[in-house]
Order: structure tokens, then C-alpha cells, then sequence
């Protein structure tokens, strides 16, 4: 009795330990799929999280792009122009203004899309304009396309430069204002820039328009003298401007009058000095 | 005690991820200049770079800072962080004088005024951050916590528990 009750016993106990590590085997079989399941989920919510925020991203730079394309460049014109005349160099692609009679020839590199170049027409034209109405000063326009790479996608510095020569092309007049339009409303530097569109827009609220400007503008017919204007510019010595870190070199806008570069941003006088014929300080 | 240095590693990772990706994602004009400056990717790809980055990196701070998939953004983390340095370090040896854009700003800079050394260095500093989290995710305040809370997520433990209990 005690005997088969110690075998029965220990039997018991053999058969429980028995159930017991299959038991055990199946709970951890059944935990490891667990695991598994858990590696899936977490790799799933971060492959979503992450397809989201490209998606994000696009729809955001799709959005902005749509938003720029859709602004209006003012037309803008202005006053005096009338009174002194405006005429294309073809050959060199740039734009005399003023009367060919005037002493002082100022040569104004300028790129459409730089924000100095702004602040420099902002600074300054006005005081031009008089002088190019009272026929002292002509200035000559090297529209060129120093910031190409500044604008997504690049070249809007290029493009608009030669929509500005076509304008000049097939109405001389109005050059200039488009010139002011486009300086009064530049695009973001690095951002979209004025799509071909927007510019021919402003072309054409000017009073702007026909087949030879709108095959000027498809046939891009200025864009290599402006890029031989610009590679020109930067082997040019005497347009180097010392910069902000000291080094010396071509940028814009650069203004040259009697074969010197001048500072206009420290010496503001630059103008009546020249016209008074004093040669300002470089 | 390790729990709570994995923890900082974790937080200060995802405070990393979530400011530059921040301030990126607010200037995206600066951010094209910025990528545009490294001069690595064909011209059409700068653009697309440019937009996602910053919103991949607020991804991967919002991923870091809830503590999901810890180990696999501990990785990821790591890798992007490598690029980067890759980046600044090809700029360095090709001469070029650029600023990071790594916390906002980038693109071109005077001669004088890298700091490439100094970029690396702190990069470094982050992988190290990614490091830890690969090699020891367990942190705590972790949504991956709550995840492996109904079973012991050390494998050697488990097996003995689950004996010891049965």
C-alpha cells in the first residue's frame, strides 16, 4: 500500500512534471510568436510614420509651389520714362538708358533675383531717374545670371533675365519698366522663383506682347550671350569688388562708372558726385 | 541605473531630430541652399532632398521621443547621422566652404568661417546616442514598454520564469 502509494505518488509527480513543461513549451512558443508579432507592429507603425512624413513633405513643396506660381507681379511703370530713350545692344545683350549724349555712363551688372540687387534699385533709382530725365547720366544694363542656383528649379535668374531682353527687344520703352516691376517684386532667394508664365504675365500687362516676344522667350534667344556676359564678368578684374570676408571677387549688383567699381553702400553720395564730376570713392 | 542613461540617450536623440527637423521644415528656401551647398546630388535630386529631410527628421524625433521600435530607430538614427558626417567630411576634403545646415542656416560661407571639425565632432557626439539605443533599448517611459509589458523581454529570463511559475 505505502510502496504502491510512493509509486503512484512519484508517477503522479512524474506525469504532472511532464504536463507541466509541455505546458511551459506551449506558453513560451505561444510568447514567442508574441514577439514576433510585436517586432511586426512596431516595424509596421514605423514604416507608416515614416511614408507619411515623405508624403508630408511632398504635398508641403507642392503646396508652396502652387501658392508662389499664383502671385501677381504688379505692373509698375515709371513716370519720367518717356523722356529719354532706351535701346537694345543685340549682339551684347545689354540695355543703354538715357540719352546717348549724357558724360556719365554707369554700367549696372545686375542679377533679377538677387536681394542686394533689390536694395540697391530700391536705394538709388529713384535719384537715377532724375538724372536720366535731366540727360546727365545713361546707365547700361548687363542683365545677367550670377544666382542660377539660388532659385528651385534653377535658372530662374537666367530666364527672367532674358524675358527682360526680349521686352527691350520688341518695345525698347518699356524695359525699364519691366526692369522696376521685377526689382519691386523679386521671388524668394532659393524659392521658386517667377515661373515663364508669371513673367510673360507682367510682359503683357505692360503692353508686351506678339509672336516675336513670345518666340524670344521660347527660343531662350539671349541665354547664351548671358551666360558669356556673366563667365566674361568673372574673369574681368576691374568689376572685382572686395567682400564681406575679404576676398576679392564678381558679384552683383556691381556698378561701374569712370572704369571704377563704386561703393554705393558706404558712400551714398555716389551719384551727385558723379554727376558733379567726381569720381566717388571705390 | 543603465535604464536611466538609455532613457537620456533616447530623449536627447529625439530632441535632436525634433529641433533640426523643425527648423528645416520652417525655412525650406534655406534648407534647398543648404543641401544644394554639399554639391553631392544631381541636380533634380536636391529639390526632393530638400523637402523630405526635414520632415524625415521630425519622423524619427516623434518615433525616438514615444520610444517605438527603439532598437530599429536606434539604427536608423545612426545611419542618417553617418551620411550626414559623410557629407560634411567630403565638403571638408573637396575644399568646400560650406556651413552644415544642421540646425537651420547653411549653404555658403566665407573661407574662414568652417567648422567642419567642430560639425563631425558633435555628430559624432549623436551617433553615440544612436549607439547606446541599438545596443541596449530597454529605456523607460517607452511605448515598446508597454508593448512587451505581458511578457519578460529579456530571453533568458523568460524561459525560467515561465518554468518557475508553472
Amino acid at each position: 500500500m505505502i510502496v504502491g502509494g510512493a509509486q503512484r505518488n512519484n508517477r503522479n509527480r512524474k506525469q504532472k512534471q511532464r504536463q507541466s513543461q509541455a505546458a511551459a513549451r506551449a506558453v513560451s512558443a505561444a510568447r514567442g510568436g508574441n514577439r514576433d508579432l510585436t517586432k511586426v507592429i512596431i516595424a509596421i507603425v514605423v514604416v507608416v510614420v515614416l511614408a507619411g512624413a515623405v508624403v508630408a513633405a511632398v504635398l508641403y513643396q507642392q503646396h508652396q509651389k502652387t501658392v508662389a506660381a499664383q502671385t501677381v507681379i504688379p505692373a509698375q511703370t515709371v513716370q519720367g520714362s518717356s523722356s529719354y530713350p532706351t535701346s537694345l545692344d543685340r549682339v551684347n545683350a545689354t540695355v543703354l538708358v538715357g540719352q546717348p549724349t549724357a558724360k556719365v555712363t554707369i554700367d549696372a551688372y545686375e542679377d533679377l533675383m538677387c536681394p542686394i540687387c533689390g536694395n540697391f534699385e530700391a536705394a538709388n533709382f529713384t535719384s537715377m531717374e532724375r538724372q536720366l530725365a535731366a540727360g546727365t547720366i545713361k546707365v547700361r544694363y548687363h542683365m545677367i545670371n550670377l544666382l542660377d542656383n539660388s532659385s528651385n528649379p534653377a535658372g530662374y535668374s537666367l530666364m527672367a533675365a532674358n524675358t527682360a531682353l526680349a521686352v527691350a527687344t520688341v518695345a525698347p520703352d518699356k524695359f525699364i519698366d519691366y526692369h522696376y516691376s521685377l526689382f519691386q517684386k523679386q521671388p524668394q532667394e532659393n524659392g521658386a522663383g517667377w515661373t515663364q508664365a508669371q513673367l510673360d504675365s507682367l510682359a503683357n500687362r505692360l503692353g508686351v506682347s506678339g509672336t516675336e516676344f513670345d518666340s524670344l522667350v521660347s527660343n531662350k534667344t539671349y541665354n547664351s550671350q548671358i551666360q558669356t556676359n556673366l563667365a566674361n564678368a568673372q574673369k574681368n578684374q576691374a568689376l572685382f569688388q572686395t567682400g564681406s570676408d575679404g576676398t576679392k571677387g564678381f558679384g552683383t549688383p556691381t556698378i561701374v562708372a569712370n572704369n571704377k567699381t563704386i561703393n554705393w553702400q558706404s558712400d551714398t553720395n555716389w551719384l551727385s558726385e558723379l554727376v558733379s564730376g567726381v569720381t566717388p570713392k571705390s | 541605473m543603465l535604464d536611466a542613461i538609455g532613457t537620456l540617450c533616447r530623449l536627447g536623440l529625439a530632441a535632436v531630430w525634433l529641433i533640426s527637423g523643425s527648423v528645416k521644415a520652417v525655412d525650406p528656401n534655406q534648407t534647398y541652399a543648404a543641401v544644394g551647398a554639399y554639391r553631392v546630388l544631381p541636380s533634380g535630386l536636391v529639390s526632393p532632398v530638400a523637402a523630405v529631410l526635414p520632415f524625415l527628421e521630425l519622423a524619427f524625433g516623434l518615433l525616438v521621443l514615444v520610444g517605438i521600435g527603439t532598437r530599429l530607430m536606434g539604427v536608423l538614427s545612426g545611419l542618417l547621422l553617418l551620411v550626414y558626417i559623410a557629407g560634411v567630411a567630403q565638403s571638408w576634403a573637396r575644399g568646400l566652404t560650406i556651413d552644415c545646415g544642421c540646425f537651420g542656416g547653411g549653404g555658403q560661407v566665407a573661407a574662414g568661417q568652417t567648422q567642419y571639425p567642430q560639425e563631425i565632432l558633435r555628430d559624432t557626439g549623436f551617433v553615440i546616442l544612436a549607439v547606446w539605443l541599438t545596443v541596449r533599448p530597454r529605456t523607460m517611459f517607452a511605448v515598446d514598454r508597454l508593448l512587451a509589458r505581458r511578457q519578460p523581454d529579456e530571453p533568458g529570463n523568460s524561459a525560467s520564469s515561465v518554468v518557475g511559475s508553472a
